[in-house]
């Protein structure tokens, strides 16, 4: 008995050793701390306060906001946020300090739609234009919210699989959640699209396959047997569409079944370089940083602004083009 | 495994049972029950073959099935020794998981493919030997203290994930990537699934071990009566434990399944898994109260619930609707083991 739990302690160790390689040092919030120190003359402060600072998605958006920053000249963008997405209260008080400290604009993606109503009020009395991105409040309190419109998004990975299977026969759903918003709006793009645009496309069947993409490929692989024309499935997340690609790559059907993802990841990466994805919609946090910076500028200088929900729309990734420069850059944000 | 099919209909047909009375009753119950589940899979067969116009009943579909229900089955093994002594490991479906994830880290910092394996396989063991010390040692009931670790196996995952998967896949070394698919979906003889062999393989050491070694019978011991199991000298801290280690390891086994079948370990992997499994062992006849069940009602039992699925999928029934009747399928078989259950006391 002894002896097995010596061997237990040591493979614990190792295990440990593991959990330890792959921790990162919690994130501080980055861009220093908000000055109270004005920073002279015309320069406009804008403080971009994203749910976390440390993750490449957030970073993508502080790049294009400081882009956009520097072409339009004179403004400073400050990248804020707390360590993780759970410290609510961190981002809050983060939101209150930008306010003490007389930002000129906010630019924000809420870590809760809730506890962040009052900061944005707040903000809002003290005459501080406030730019939602990403995520939102659920009080329309802000003066714009930038997002990707996910009915929009859903619609644009129809008209791609309507191109890919010659616009008629057989296609088939596995989305990554049922009552999910994101996901209903997905969906209910996709179906739209097909049912008002491509009359000739049948869809066989919606499965929902819990973002496992295990699941997904169970699903899938029923899918084909179940419907021998099947010529195409939309796996409407990263993991659906990675589920869904290995199923049609276990039973030799790349060349028949068209696959199209959603979002964006290495596995994905692999897929449509393999051209198992024939396709993705790839979001773009590139335009909320760029889009959030102009936005809040022109509501600084008074400008109005027309529909306050802004979508930031999808860009559709295909194994055809990902190489291309631009798409690799989009791809890669 | 087989020991108990074969005894319980000769003990009918002899006089000797009459003398082994309560004995040769378990054992019948139990053959009745493995039968019942082994009759209803052939009805769903016969059903789902018809109503599809024979696409259920292809070779191709079958061992598609097979394929599917794999990982269920293997998770559920483990589950049968910790079900059998009267405990339960909700903490299964986090373990799956942990292991793929394990598994995976290891071969993307450059680890041979069996080393890394083994260290997937021992972080599941060892997952095991806390639920094991946790139930044991600090006597916390094992729905609580599964339910806990549950939540702390998962996050442990998700650390080393980082919340995002780890793809082998986008490895340099092909040759690698090619065995771990091969591994998780690999066919021989062009067809039959090579991870499908690895679980009969499982299910015949692991039906033996339960049937005739002296472990599975201590652990058939404890369930029927704790207590009675330690005045005999039964060592009933270090039987269980093993049977918690046990359940880690093959849990741990079917998520490296699982991650060598995408290529990719994901960090929610097998999340509600363990209630597969839970499912597939109650449905093969293994009782949630402890001392009854066998390996070969857990793989009929994963059989049931992996043809309901396929075969509800290839007659195009809503995914809602398929929900509600997978629950129902649950009930009626838990329930059916209750009446057995009562019988069998009252006679």
């Amino acid at each position: 008995m002894k002896k097995i739990i010596r061997m237990f302690l040591t493979l614990a160790l190792s295990a440990a050793l593991f959990v330890g390689c792959s921790t990162d040092t919690p994130a501080a919030p980055a861009g220093g701390t908000p000055s109270g120190n004005d920073g002279g003359g015309d320069t406009l402060k804008i403080a971009l306060v994203t749910k976390m600072v440390d993750s490449t998605y957030w970073q993508t958006v502080k790049k294009s906001a400081d882009a956009e920053a520097q072409k339009l000249g004179n403004v400073e963008v400050t990248h804020l946020g707390p360590p993780t997405e759970a410290d609510i209260d961190k981002q809050v008080q983060i939101v209150e300090t930008c306010i003490s400290d007389q930002y000129d604009g906010i630019i924000l993606a809420a870590c809760d739609k809730d506890a962040l109503i009052e900061p944005v009020k707040k903000a809002k009395d003290a005459g501080i234009p406030v730019v939602m991105i990403d995520s939102g409040i659920s009080e329309d309190v802000y003066d714009a919210f930038l997002a990707t419109n996910n009915v929009q998004a859903g619609a644009e990975c129809a008209k791609l699989m309507a191109e890919l299977v010659g616009d008629s026969g057989d296609v088939a759903i596995v989305n990554f959640a049922a009552g999910t918003q994101t996901a209903v709006d997905r969906e209910k793009g996709f179906t739209d699209e097909i049912k008002n645009n491509h009359p000739n496309i049948n869809i066989v069947g919606v499965q929902y396959c819990d973002s496992d993409p295990t699941k997904a490929a169970n699903q899938a692989t029923d899918f084909i047997s179940a419907n021998p024309n099947l010529k195409g499935i939309w796996g409407a997340n990263d993991q659906s569409a990675v589920g869904v690609a290995q199923a049609v790559t276990e039973k030799n059907l790349t060349d028949r079944i068209a696959v199209v993802g959603f979002d964006n990841s290495d596995d994905i990466k692999a897929g449509l370089a393999a051209g198992t994805i024939k396709g993705t919609a790839v979001q773009m946090p590139s335009a909320m940083g760029s889009k959030g910076v102009s936005l809040v500028v022109d509501l600084i200088n008074g400008k109005t602004i027309g529909d306050k929900n802004v979508d930031t729309g999808v860009t559709m990734v295909t194994s055809e083009n990902y190489q291309e420069p631009e798409i690799d850059a989009i791809l890669n944000q | 495994m087989s020991i108990k099919e074969k005894a319980a209909p000769r003990a009918v047909g002899t006089k000797e049972a009459q003398k082994l009375k309560p004995v040769s009753k378990t054992e019948l119950g139990e053959f009745i029950q493995k039968f019942m589940a082994f009759g209803v899979l052939l009805l769903l067969i016969i059903l789902f073959g018809v109503l599809s116009q024979g696409k259920f009943v292809a070779v191709n579909n079958l061992l598609t099935v097979v394929l599917q229900i794999t990982p269920y089955a293997i998770l559920g093994f483990g589950l049968t020794f910790v079900l059998i002594t009267g405990g339960t490991d909700l903490s299964a479906g986090s373990v799956v998981g942990f292991g793929g994830i394990i598994c995976a880290k290891c071969l993307t910092m450059g680890w041979s493919l069996p080393v890394a394996i083994l260290l997937g396989i021992s972080a599941g063991a060892l997952a095991g030997l806390i639920n094991g010390l946790v139930v044991t040692k600090m006597n916390v009931t094992p729905f609580i203290a599964t339910l806990g670790t549950q939540f702390a196996f998962r996050g442990l995952t998700q650390l080393v994930g980082q919340g995002k998967p780890v793809s082998v896949q986008s490895l340099a070394d092909k040759d690698l990537v090619a065995s771990f698919k091969f591994i998780g979906g690999g066919t021989l003889f062009g067809s039959i699934p090579f991870p499908a062999v690895l679980m009969l393989i499982l299910a015949v050491v692991l039906g033996i071990v339960l049937a005739k070694t002296a472990f599975g019978r201590r652990l058939y011991a404890i369930g029927s009566n704790e207590d009675a199991a330690r005045l005999s000298g039964i060592d009933v801290f270090r039987t269980k434990l093993m049977a918690y280690v046990l359940c880690g390891a093959t849990s741990a086994m079917a998520g490296i399944l699982l991650a060598a079948r995408l290529a990719s370990a994901q960090s929610n992997a097998g999340q509600g898994y363990e209630l597969e499994g839970i499912a597939a062992a109650v449905i093969g006849g293994t009782s949630v109260m402890g001392g009854e069940g066998g390996i070969l009602g857990t793989v009929i039992g994963a059989a049931v619930m992996g043809v309901l699925r396929n075969g509800l999928n290839l007659v195009k029934v809503d995914a809602f609707v398929q929900m509600v009747i997978i629950g129902g399928i649950i009930i009626v078989g838990v329930w059916y083991d209750t009446l057995r259950r009562k019988k069998q006391n009252n006679l």
